[in-house]
């Protein structure tokens, strides 16, 4: 009733009609005064009035009006809530329940604007197109073919796929440009040395003047919005050309950041600035020097594909799969083997070996059981790579496949890889991708498993691509093949530090060995299951790239290309971030505490300056690993890490023979949601500290000198930016519920279910695990074919899924039935069913194929209000569960805060009575 | 137009039960069919949902000397079939056999004289025994379609059959394993054995046991009607694109398979 009505057309009622008439003049008011509204408070007469003055009419519209006052029963602060409630009715436009909300009509007058928007842009675009890039791409292609020639000269590897798809060029005509471009640079021109001399010397030379030149206020600013326009432009340009030029615009601003931070914002005359001064500046230094080598480590990802196998089945050589475990369940353990198995590969030449350092004998009876070797050695000394080493000496085959116990393989695991070894006799080492299908702490505990690239992908899907063009591919522990003969050069595993992998492949290196790196994700398993645990194995690899760095460091010794040196030196120094994150984490403290100008420079200056240094990485990194990281998340992940690594890496550095392998753990549950407040107690910290400088800071507003304003907003913004993080990365530690021992994993399977009636249906799953499996039936509408709503819970059916052509038939309980869907339990009776079950669904050769699809891609802005929302969220969750004893405000705090709440107007409940009320059918 | 043979490969493996069903699967891929059963059962029929007494067909009328054209019904779904029709007796039959010995190419020399589209399938309901029944239909057959079930001995009947037929000049004969059952072991041996060493003879699906096609027939439906959501009708749909585009091929391989 009335809903939609219009205030001109209200005269309902003989008493409501001088309401109306009242509320017509005040309606025109607020009209002219721009406030076109269906208001609240005309809502409440119209609503009033037909219930009549009955006693409990006018009640039920008050409590519609008043959702927080309860009418029965008033109380004292009700003196507060109703006026308050009336003023928001009388001034707030309240939308129509029948229409669309406020949220949706924006949405779609956004929506609207955002297509007038596309349209506009595509019409600018296309004429930017015609005019300013045709001159600009003779600059662009000059320049980027320089820096090509650079990146293709190592040609040890075969370039595999050289076209760069990537998602974000919506250019019209963009392609055609791209192409012209590449052609451009491919020119034959370039090949000679002269001319690619002179274009080195000219590009050094132009180079050097952006980055050294002094400018004022105005022709900076000049300068960098020339560059972001550049880049903007740059950006939409498809292929790996446009990618170094963002580059190569990304190094000029950082580089000549750093010259101004180094040639003019120190103030030598003031020690004690000077000495805050040095810390950042050290930061800084820190990280444009992983800048630098991080964008020659993944300018290029190779993007290798699998080499062919030869025909002749005779010249497949023999592989050992070697399968170490120490204390982990036999659960998590068999379906690795059953994996292993199943691989794949002429059984004569494959031989699988399950490596026990926990020296159990349910272990070695299952080995027995399913035929496979079983090794188990006195001590435990080197842990995993001891392990390892014990049983290199006691087998033979001429390649090594190690799977952590946990790694499930595909069954086309050994024939995508071992190709590269047949063509490639220098080949040493092949590593494929460390795949997880369980949510990692970040991703559960964040709740966003799936929807975001996690942080293993960065590594996997970028680093290690990039790596492999410089022919510097390093092994990561499992899931690689390794050729016998190099491994045995030096000395099998290496035991000096704790990440015997990456040392491994760096001797192998050394000696002159080839690597690679397939990123197809061929073998998947089960990720850290707390984050303590998490943080553990973090610890453990800065500690052993800390030590790997002291002990046997890339840029010394011999038999490295420089490219190999960079790479493996920036994987080590990607693990120092421990000290410059904290040093960024309380930077500002330093002139709002503390009074030192850390940056002597005024704060437009700084501004001027540290904006396009900052824009330009966040734009090329987001170009080069857009699909595997989202902008901002990386923040997350490594502030979190921090203060946990500072002290290893610190240590290993000094000592770099203390320390020893702990292992990660995995396949637990996590029984309740708790906040680890041992893990987030030096965030918290840093955020009472934080909040301390936001306290001087804002002293500093009001009580100190004017010319200081600029300079304390400079810095209070980055205090808020590092409380949103410091929030985001507390949010982590608030560890959710993990009930499910086995993990489900969303892939739709064709299916059939076997009814006991022998009737059969065609499904497809929805998601399936070692416990069971959520079905889907294909046709359910028709009433002669039973439905699975017919199913009793605890009926027994059978489930077919398939391994490649062959079908496996597996008994299944019903757990649930409702509509469509089948949620069934596996009820498997044998070992051989159990083996069948994982070949069918983990170690399919297709499994993890689709895995990223429906991702949206990523856009910079986007990630950094995500990552403030889930900043403020970590504020949110600390707050509920801080622990009484400790914090005795929080629970005030919270308590008036709720009660303030409690006071504020709120939305009517309208569309309660809309169900009932037949005439709102009318209006 | 293409003349398809269903022969049982011994005894109960279902071969009516599959002329049936192809059949409609043929229609409703908009493929006109004309469905002729020659099994003196006569039960073909009961699928496309005839009447159960009703004892016209074209073998009766062979015999009578009538029009035997004038036997052939529609059914619901479309299909176009003639009964064989209910014979008085043995002797009707032999007589039958031996008018159809003296013209062994009847059948084909009729369906080429009745007026088809060009695009028609003829399906024939094959039986083992009259000799004379199954050579008639066989001579006429480009494509021959051995029923099997997964035993043993059904198995090597048909193998046998087909590695007989596919001699034939142009005509492919396949093993269609009729009644699968994935919870049986010697079941999915059988399929692995035809799929991996057997493959020259065998027919791309095979068609699982399934309870549905025994209920559907006591309603007097194929599991188009009866199940659609069955694995069966998935089978039948899928043998049948396999006949289509054998029969038709994109551009190249003119059927000289075998």
């Amino acid at each position: 009733m009335g809903e939609s009505r219009r205030p001109d057309a209200a005269t309902p009622a003989p008493v409501g009609g001088r309401f109306a008439r009242a509320w017509d003049g005040l309606d025109h008011l607020l009209e002219s005064a721009g406030m076109r509204a269906q208001h609240g408070l005309y809502r409440l007469v119209c609503k009033a009035l037909p219930f009549g003055v009955t006693p409990p009419g006018l009640i039920q519209a008050l409590t519609q009006l008043f959702p927080h006052v309860d009418w029965r029963r008033l109380r004292l602060t009700d003196l507060v809530r109703i006026p308050l409630q009336l003023i928001w009715l009388a001034v707030v436009r309240q939308q129509a329940p029948d229409a669309e909300s406020l949220p949706a009509a924006a949405a779609r007058t956004l929506q609207a604007r955002a297509a007038q928007l596309a349209v506009l842009k595509s019409q600018i675009q296309a004429h930017a197109n015609t005019l300013l890039l045709r001159r600009l791409r003779r600059v662009v292609s000059g320049e980027a073919r320089v820096n090509a020639d650079t990146l293709a000269a190592p040609g040890s590897v075969p370039a595999a796929g050289t076209i760069d798809d990537n998602p974000s060029t919506i250019w019209p005509g963009a392609a055609a440009i791209g192409a012209r471009i590449e052609r451009w640079a491919a020119h034959p021109i370039w090949r000679r040395p002269l001319v690619r001399i002179a274009a080195f010397g000219i590009g050094a030379v132009l180079i050097a003047l952006c980055i050294t030149t002094p400018f004022d206020i105005l022709p900076q600013i000049v300068f960098l919005v020339c560059l972001w326009i550049a880049a903007m432009l740059v950006r939409r340009l498809p292929g790996h050309l446009p990618t170094l030029l963002l580059i190569v615009l990304s190094l000029a601003a950082s580089t000549r950041y750093l010259w101004w931070r180094l040639s003019s914002t120190l103030n030598w005359d003031a020690p004690f600035d000077l000495l805050w001064g040095f810390g950042l500046l050290g930061a800084e230094i820190y990280i444009w020097i992983v800048l630098v080598l991080g964008y020659v480590q993944s300018a290029w990802p190779l993007k290798r594909l699998p080499l062919k196998l030869p025909d002749n089945r005779a010249e497949w050589p023999s592989v050992d799969i070697l399968i170490p475990t120490y204390n982990e369940p036999l659960t998590v353990v068999k379906p690795t083997v059953f994996a292993a198995l199943g691989l794949d590969w002429p059984a004569d030449k494959l031989n699988i070996y399950l490596l026990d350092d926990g020296r159990r004998d349910a272990f070695r009876d299952f080995a027995g059981e399913v035929s496979i070797g079983y090794m188990r050695r006195e001590d435990n000394l080197h842990a995993k790579a001891g392990n390892l080493n014990h049983a290199l000496a006691r087998t033979s085959g001429e390649f090594i496949t190690i799977f952590d116990c946990d790694h499930i393989p595909t069954r086309s695991f050994l024939q995508l890889t071992m190709g590269w070894f047949i063509g490639d006799p220098a080949m040493a080492l092949l590593q494929t991708p460390h795949h997880f299908f369980s949510p990692d702490p970040f991703e559960r505990n964040l709740g966003v498993f799936r929807n975001m690239p996690n942080e293993g992908e960065l590594f996997y899907g970028v680093v290690q691509d990039g790596n492999d063009l410089w022919n510097a591919t390093f092994f990561c522990g499992s899931c690689a093949v390794i050729r016998r003969k190099p491994l045995g050069e030096v000395g099998g595993i290496a035991v000096e530090t704790v990440t015997e992998d990456a040392h491994t492949a760096l001797k192998m290196q050394r000696l002159g060995y080839k690597s690679a790196y397939l990123n197809i994700a061929l073998a998947a398993g089960l990720a850290t299951e707390s984050l303590s645990a998490h943080i553990g194995q973090r610890i453990r690899w800065a500690r052993g790239m800390a030590q790997i760095f002291r002990l046997d460091n890339p840029f010394l010794g011999r038999g490295l290309t420089w490219a190999q040196r960079v790479c493996y030196g920036n994987a080590m120094m990607h693990f120092f971030n421990g000290g410059p994150r904290l040093i960024f984490l309380t930077a500002p403290l330093a002139f709002l505490i503390f009074h030192a100008y850390v940056i002597d420079a005024p704060a437009l200056m700084v501004l001027l300056f540290v904006m396009p240094h900052m824009v330009h990485a966040s734009l090329s990194n987001s170009r080069m690993q857009g699909k595997h990281r989202h902008s901002f998340w990386a923040e997350v992940y490594e502030t979190v890490l921090a203060w946990y690594i500072v002290r290893p890496t610190t240590v290993a550095l000094l000592d770099p023979h203390r320390g020893k392998f702990n292992v990660t753990s995995k396949g637990g549950l996590v029984e309740q949601r708790y906040f680890d407040w041992g893990i987030a107690a030096p965030y918290v910290f840093t955020v009472g500290l934080n909040l301390i400088g936001v306290g001087a800071g804002m002293a500093r507003l009001v009580w100190g000198p004017a010319d200081e304003i600029s300079t304390t907003w400079l810095n209070l913004v980055w205090t808020f930016y590092n409380l949103l993080i410091l929030g985001a990365a507390i949010s982590v530690a608030l560890e959710a519920r993990q009930q499910r021992r086995s993990h489900r994993v969303q892939i739709s399977l064709p299916a059939l279910v076997r009814l006991a009636d022998g009737k059969l249906l065609r499904c497809r799953t929805v998601d399936f695990s070692e416990g069971g499996a959520s079905l889907t039936v294909d046709e359910p509408t028709l009433s002669a074919s039973p439905t699975p709503a017919g199913l009793s819970t605890d009926a027994s059916i059978a489930v077919s899924l398939w391994r490649g052509d062959d079908e496996c038939q597996f008994p299944a309980l019903v757990t649930a039935a409702a509509g469509a869907n089948l949620r069934v339990r596996w009820n498997l009776q044998t070992q051989q069913q159990e083996m069948a079950l994982v070949q069918c669904t983990f170690s399919r050769a297709d499994a993890w194929v689709s895995w990223a699809d429906g991702r949206r891609a990523d856009r910079p802005l986007t990630g950094l209000l995500e990552v403030f929302q889930v900043g403020l969220s970590g504020y949110r969750r600390m707050i509920e569960y801080a622990p009484p004893a400790l914090i005795p405000g929080v629970r005030l705090m919270r308590r008036s805060v709720s009660f303030v709440a409690s006071l504020l107007p709120r939305n009517p409940v309208i569309n309660m009575q809309k169900k009932n009320d037949p005439s709102s059918y009318i209006a | 137009m293409t003349v398809v043979a269903i022969i049982g490969a011994t005894g109960g493996t279902g071969a009516t039960t599959v002329t049936a069903h192809l059949a409609t699967a043929i229609v409703q891929q908009n493929r006109p069919v004309l469905c002729f059963d020659f099994c003196p059962t006569n039960v073909l029929r009961l699928h496309f949902g005839a009447a159960f007494d009703d004892p016209a067909g074209f073998a009766t009328a062979l015999i009578a000397g009538l029009p035997w054209q004038d036997r052939a019904y529609a059914s619901a779904s479309g299909v176009r079939f003639l009964p064989f029709g209910a014979l008085d007796d043995d002797a009707a039959l032999e007589r039958l056999c031996t008018w159809l010995q003296a013209r062994p190419h009847w059948l084909r020399d009729s369906i080429t004289a009745i007026d088809l589209a060009t695009d028609t399938i003829v399906l024939c309901d094959c039986p083992r025994l009259p000799a004379a029944l199954r050579n008639q239909v066989l001579a006429a057959a480009d494509v021959v379609l051995v029923s099997c079930a997964p035993d043993p001995l059904s198995l090597a009947a048909a193998t046998r059959l087909v590695g007989q037929l596919q001699g034939g000049a142009g005509r492919i004969a396949r093993v269609l394993l009729n009644g699968f059952e994935a919870a049986r072991k010697l079941d999915c041996d059988m399929q692995l054995l035809l799929r991996r060493q057997l493959a020259s003879l065998a027919a791309p699906v095979s068609i699982h046991r399934d309870e549905s096609l025994r209920e559907a027939l006591a309603c007097k439906q194929t599991v188009f009607d009866y199940a659609p959501g069955s694995p069966a009708a998935q089978e039948f749909a899928a043998l049948a694109t396999w006949l289509i585009m054998r029969r038709d091929p994109p551009q190249q391989q003119g059927g000289s398979h075998g």
